[in-house]
């Protein structure tokens, strides 16, 4: 009995111990995968890019689809001409002309879509009568709207910055409700019993609980308005343009250099959002919040 | 007289007596005459009847519990107390002495703590202070005073979230007290508590607050409610309003195995059990 109970003791103790391990271990996993920006752009995926890259590769020569697909070697060497050839001067104007439309188009997004998401959010009132509309465009394919938005605003710069507006304002706008809203419901109470004036609520509490929220939105927007200014582009003669110059190498066949454009638009949508991870963990730690789950 | 108090035949009935007479002070503090409130419901402006009709006067210097269901409005007296929600009728009153020297006169320690997740706790703390326009280092010092008031300067870097729920209430409770209010609104702030802890805390609450402030309590807990206070209110459910009023005649200051052994103390029991609508299995008579 004595023995038993003793042994079982010591089994209690070890999986207590193993338990306690095995959560430690998910912590760590779970802190490192923190610290890399974006889910996980860890060396398994490096590699599995790279067998894919190789086996995309090396298909050639058991079915070769030139013209019609590109291969990797055939890309890579596009992209060095692209980037140090005689026509370089174009390749980066157009990769300028794209960055520069939708760093302008976010920004409008963000300052229209906070404005509007703050006012819905924070007065009962006006998010009663406006949140059903913001709502029904938000679940509209705005794209729809795109005739329009050029006969409106006809052809040029103006026409892609309205339409990055109609496709990520309305994130802006809604997740910024949501965080004023999660803010009203908690913690401006605390604020208005301690006697907080408007602008003391607004600095003190409204702004700092809803940043979490503020930067999810503005990432998501991030997002849509690469997608958006590549659609502008396709749609409508930008003159230059990352989008202008995908459909010009696509009608003229040049898939090797479509890839190039379309790897460079990625790569672009990616850092952009990228930063605002980066921005997100900086005011995390700044805010004190760690890891903890909100 | 306060014949606003609605005292349940019950009540009478086994002789436990209302305070009538008002005899701890004569100065009445908070006065709530006819508070009626109700929650709008849902998009279509339904309304929801949280408080009907309630009349209650909290004398200066008394420690005055609220004890009542889930539901019955606890929360939303205080509040209205408190000036943080709006009423559509009757009338809230705080009479503010003169010579205070309190940097506010109400002050509310959150059921749910409404601690600020992105602050270190000693800028929880100096909230109130810092809302008053003090300065950094005044507001600091200050707040630094009222954690070791609670036991909790070994925190004041860390964050909300690095402390257990019974610290975050006490972080709570010394933000409410930084203001060295007159009136301290305390809603279920022993909550969090195990029992030991609980205990404990509800000695060092009633050194805490210390003497001559107004407390209004609020606690589930019957033996608690009796231990701490001058008079315990009982409230009921739908729509919320005060059922009866006790006064806990067990002489201050008390210590929990003395007030227990107090014949006064299961008396009391009983009856605020029988106001809540619950028999206890050790009532002999039942
Ligand atoms: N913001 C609100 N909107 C709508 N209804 C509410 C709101 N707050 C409270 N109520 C309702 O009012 C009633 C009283 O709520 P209150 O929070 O005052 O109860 P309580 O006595 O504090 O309960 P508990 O003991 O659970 O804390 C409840 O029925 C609740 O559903
Ligand atoms: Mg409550």
């Amino acid at each position: 009995m004595r023995a038993m109970t003793t042994s079982d003791g010591v089994q209690t103790e070890q999986d207590l111990q193993q338990s306690g391990v095995a959560m430690s271990a998910a912590e760590t996993s779970r802190r490192n995968r923190r610290f890399n920006l974006h889910e996980s752009p860890t060396w398994r995926q490096v590699i599995i890019l790279i067998v894919l890259i190789v086996i995309w590769q090396l298909s050639r020569y058991v079915y070769d689809l030139q013209p019609l697909l590109p291969y990797p070697s055939g890309i890579a060497d596009q992209a060095w001409l692209m980037i140090t050839g005689p026509g370089r001067e174009d390749f980066f104007a157009a990769v300028s002309a794209t960055s520069t439309t939708i760093l302008l188009g976010f920004l409008i997004s963000v300052l229209i879509g906070t404005v509007l998401g703050f006012i819905v959010g924070y007065y009962r009132l006006s998010r009663m009568a406006l949140y059903p509309y913001i709502n029904a465009l938000y679940a509209t394919p705005r794209i729809a709207l795109l005739p329009l938005v050029v006969v409106w605003f006809g052809i040029g710069q103006e026409t892609a910055l309205a339409i990055i507006v109609l496709a990520s304002a309305f994130h802006v706008a809604i997740g910024t409700a949501e965080g004023v809203r999660n803010s009203k419901g908690a913690l401006v109470p605390v604020g208005k019993s301690f006697g907080a004036n408007w602008w003391q609520l607004i600095t003190k509490i409204v702004v700092p609980a809803s940043i979490p929220y503020l930067l999810s939105s503005w990432k998501l927007a991030a997002g849509r308005a690469v997608v958006a200014a590549i659609t502008a582009e396709l749609f409508v003669d930008l003159g230059a343009g990352l989008g202008r110059l995908l459909s010009t190498y696509s009608a003229e066949l040049e898939l090797d250099k479509s890839f190039v454009v379309v790897i460079v638009i990625a790569i672009l949508g990616f850092a952009f959002m990228g930063v605002f991870d980066l921005i997100t963990l900086l005011v995390r730690r700044a805010q004190g919040l760690g890891s903890a789950q909100r | 007289m306060d014949r606003r108090d609605g005292i349940s035949a019950q009540a009478r009935a086994q002789g436990i007596i209302p305070d009538l007479s008002g005899k701890r002070s004569s100065n009445v503090k908070v006065s709530v005459a006819g508070l009626s409130k109700s929650y709008m419901k849902g998009s279509r402006g339904e309304r929801f009847e949280a408080l009907r009709n309630v009349n209650l006067d909290v004398y200066s210097g008394e420690f005055l519990s609220i004890i009542g269901p889930s539901g019955s409005g606890k929360t939303t007296l205080l509040k209205c107390i408190d000036g943080i929600a709006n009423y559509q009728a009757g009338t809230v009153t705080v009479t503010r002495d003169p010579s205070a020297t309190s940097l506010r006169d109400r002050a509310f320690v959150f059921q749910d703590f409404g601690l600020l997740p992105w602050r270190t706790i000693l800028a929880n703390v100096a909230l109130p202070l810092e809302l008053l326009g003090m300065h950094r280092k005044e507001r600091e010092e200050r707040a630094m005073s009222y954690l070791r008031l609670v036991g909790l300067e070994k925190t004041a870097k860390d964050h909300p979230h690095e402390l257990s729920g019974g610290m975050r209430q006490r972080v709570g409770l010394a933000r409410a007290l930084a203001v060295d209010p007159d009136v301290l609104l305390m809603d279920e702030p022993l909550g969090a508590l195990d029992e030991q802890t609980r205990e404990v805390m509800q000695a060092e609450i009633l050194r805490i607050c210390g003497t001559g402030r107004t407390v209004i309590f609020v606690t589930h807990s019957v033996d608690e409610a009796i231990f701490v206070s001058d008079r315990v209110v009982v409230m009921s459910n739908s729509p919320g309003h005060i059922k009866a009023i006790f006064t806990v005649d067990i002489p201050k200051p008390r210590t929990q195995l003395a007030t227990r052994a107090h014949p006064r103390f299961s008396e009391l029991r009983e009856a605020i059990w029988a106001e809540l609508g619950v028999t206890t299995t050790l009532n002999p008579h039942a």
